[in-house]
């Protein structure tokens, strides 16, 4: 690595500002007050780690370009996302100019751990603003911030903020307005000013806090009424037993809620979608665009949209611990179990996100500094159970789970069996880690240290634009991706049409049914038919896919008054017990999912690693849906 | 007829948006771009397996 800098890159277009600053200092969160963007914002370190870029127009009419940067303590980068923000910082980047200004974002209430940083910044040479955000916090807590003294000391200005309720973003728009005036009278442009950072020695750490010391003297006061309720939470929730306890417990609440709460309104969108069917198979003319909307886009899209409901409970308990700032207490309680199978215990928080898709899910690995730690954790966060896979699984449950009560009438069995299943997928993935650590990725492992946020309410506000966020997503998807799919699906399952004298149904003679009948035999050994090998391919795009072509395929055979009792009734009739088990125990493992490979290559830059677990993770589907089907069949018979 | 030329349109308008994205995504898995291996999950408010998205201003 260079010790110095020099700054090369050409700015060309609006003047750029970047966001810096530690970790969950509410950089992301005044990114959206100053954009208008709804970029995730949660109360845990490693939300943001890739940059994004944004617009406004400041106060004087300038059109100014504005770049969220993940959270670092230092340029000197450990970890790739703290790479991003060095990289984004210095120019080092050929396809990015380098930022005119630098908006460094502190927690007022962590102004010692913070201003480090600052100084840091500072010495770069370029213009920089002190946005002192998260001020309401330190004024509940008597935190005594001089913010005139703070930017005498400084050197900068320094503008007081709450980010998350848009306080102060007038006057920091009116700073930022000045400060690109003031650059471009001097003629400071990045590619005349010097860039004076070097990687701080132990002695300019030294410096840096000597500093920061002198001026929390001169401008900081203690603080008078400290928040005691975190600590008092945190000696129950971080007690190894009472503290596992609860969270195992949280856990079981959500999936028992996932069936209870959603219950009422999916039978409300069954009820419409069903009542749309039979307006349309009342009113329109027989004939191939009949057959299209009922069975190809409400047989199968309308199958697939009926889960929203149980994706937005999941979201719901997902938004309310992240914003609570217990994320980070779940990963410490997790860390020695997670170490025992040598992951690092940064390892939690991607394994979580994985649970709403993979995708950000190895993503947020890149806040692990180690590289072989970080391969073991990609390599198995396609196996934390996904949204994707909710559908699958609770309509596996409605079709063959009766709904009963057990342990004395407190849990039900549905939810007791989703809660099963993801459990299946959470010890895999640490077992299939400690495999990796032991061979391929051997290493020694790194202690975890990780900021415990203070804990906050979560906002209404937030958790609603949360699941706002998360339930267009899926109707996006399920009216583009999906829906498109659909229409080709139920193509391929209605041409060509039967010939005559036939005596099969008609969809046996289709180009699905000849694409099922073909791969059939493969997977006839885990117990297969045709039509699931006909649901398996599309499940590349999205693997939720599977349940609208099996509601296409069975669509096309059958017809029922209610969507989704009629397909899970179809199942039941049609499935073994031992099919049905062995069809559960492919999706714990089936890595079919080409967006979760493709970012695999681009994370790990390599075409290895997603070829790996391709295959890997197919070959332990096929086996474990094998061993399933078959010690099911010899014990209830098929 | 009207049904069967409709069905047509809309067959070869989705085979269209599927080969759309399947390019996207073999892009994607090839390294030629960036973007694409998005799955469109929301998780990141819309922009975190983004890098390239640019919001405008409000």
């Amino acid at each position: 690595m260079p010790k110095d800098d020099s700054v090369s890159a050409r700015s060309d277009g609006p003047p750029r500002i970047a966001l810096v600053g530690n970790p969950n200092c509410g950089k992301t969160a005044l990114f959206n007050a100053l954009t208008g963007a709804r970029q995730k914002v949660a109360n845990y370190a490693g939300v943001t780690v890739e940059r994004k870029e944004g617009m406004f127009v400041s106060p004087a009419g300038t059109r100014v370009k504005v770049i969220d940067l993940p959270g670092t303590y230092s340029l000197r980068a450990r970890s790739p996302d703290e790479e991003v923000t060095r990289d984004v910082v210095l120019g080092r980047r050929a396809d990015e100019a380098v930022p005119e200004a630098i908006v460094c974002v502190v927690d007022a209430t962590r102004l010692r751990l913070n201003l480090r940083l600052v100084l840091e910044m500072k010495k770069l040479g370029r213009p920089v603003i002190l946005a002192l955000n998260m001020m309401d916090e330190a004024e509940s807590q008597g935190i005594a911030v001089d913010a005139a003294e703070l930017s005498a000391a400084l050197g900068i200005p320094v503008v007081p903020t709450v980010a998350i309720r848009k306080d102060g973003i007038q006057p920091l728009l009116d700073q930022i307005d000045r400060t690109i005036q003031v650059a471009n009278s001097e003629g400071m442009t990045p590619t005349s000013a010097p860039c004076g950072w070097t990687e701080p020695s132990a002695r300019d750490l030294r410096d840096y806090h000597a500093q920061v010391e002198a001026i929390m003297a001169q401008a900081i006061g203690r603080p008078s009424r400290p928040h005691l309720a975190t600590r008092r939470i945190d000696r129950v929730l971080l007690q190894p037993a009472t503290g596992l306890f609860i969270l195992l417990a949280l856990l079981f609440l959500m999936f028992q809620a996932v069936f209870s709460w959603a219950r009422l309104p999916m039978e409300l969108i069954d009820g419409g979608l069903s009542t749309v069917k039979g307006l349309i198979d009342a009113g329109m003319a027989d004939g191939p665009l009949k057959s299209l909307i009922t069975d190809g886009i409400i047989g199968g899209v309308g199958s697939v949209v009926i889960f929203l409901p149980q994706i937005l409970v999941l979201f719901l308990f997902i938004q309310i611990l992240e914003d609570s700032g217990y994320m980070a207490r779940a990963a410490f309680l997790l860390d020695k179990m997670m170490g025992g199978v040598g992951l690092h215990g940064r390892a939690f928080i991607p394994l979580l996100s994985s649970f709403a898709c993979a995708v950000p899910g190895i993503m947020a690995a890149r806040t692990i500094e180690n590289r072989t730690d970080r391969i073991a954790t990609i390599m198995i966060a396609p196996l934390m159970t996904c949204s994707a896979r909710l559908p699958v699984y609770t309509l596996i449950i409605a079709a063959f789970v009766p709904q009963r009560q057990v342990l004395n009438g407190w849990v039900g069995l549905p939810g007791l069996v989703l809660f099963a299943l993801y459990a299946a997928g959470i010890l895999s993935g640490l077992l299939i880690a400690f495999v990796l650590k032991r061979t391929l990725l051997s290493g020694a492992r790194e202690p975890l240290l990780m900021e415990l946020p203070a804990y906050r309410l979560p906002r209404p506000h937030n958790v609603l634009l949360g699941l706002y966020e998360r339930a267009r997503a899926f109707l996006v998807r399920a009216g583009t991706t999906i829906f498109a799919l659909m229409v080709v699906i139920w193509a391929l399952a209605s041409f060509p049409a039967a010939p005559e004298g036939a005596t099969l149904p008609a969809i046996d003679y289709s180009i699905a049914g000849m694409i099922g009948h073909f791969l059939e035999p493969l997977l006839a050994p885990i117990g297969f038919n045709w039509e699931i090998a006909v649901a398996l391919v599309p499940g590349m795009a999205a693997r939720e896919v599977a349940v609208g072509v099996l509601g296409t395929v069975y669509a096309l055979s059958d017809s029922g008054d209610s969507m989704r009792n009629s397909l899970a009734g179809l199942l039941a009739h049609s499935w073994s017990l031992p099919t049905a088990l062995s069809f559960l125990t492919w999706y714990v493992f089936a890595p079919q999912c080409i967006a979760t490979l493709s970012v695999v290559r681009r994370e790990l830059n390599s075409y290895w690693w997603p070829m790996a677990m391709f295959f890997g993770l197919t070959t332990l589907a096929y086996g474990a849906s094998f061993v399933t089907f078959r010690v099911a069949s010899s014990l209830i018979g098929s | 007829m009207v049904q069967t030329i409709l069905v047509v349109v809309l067959v070869a308008a989705a085979a269209g948006w599927i080969g759309w994205r399947m390019w996207r995504w073999a892009s994607a898995l090839l390294g030629r771009k960036r973007s694409g291996g998005c799955p469109g999950c929301g998780g990141c408010g819309g922009g975190s397996a983004e890098p390239g998205k640019v919001h405008p201003p409000r």
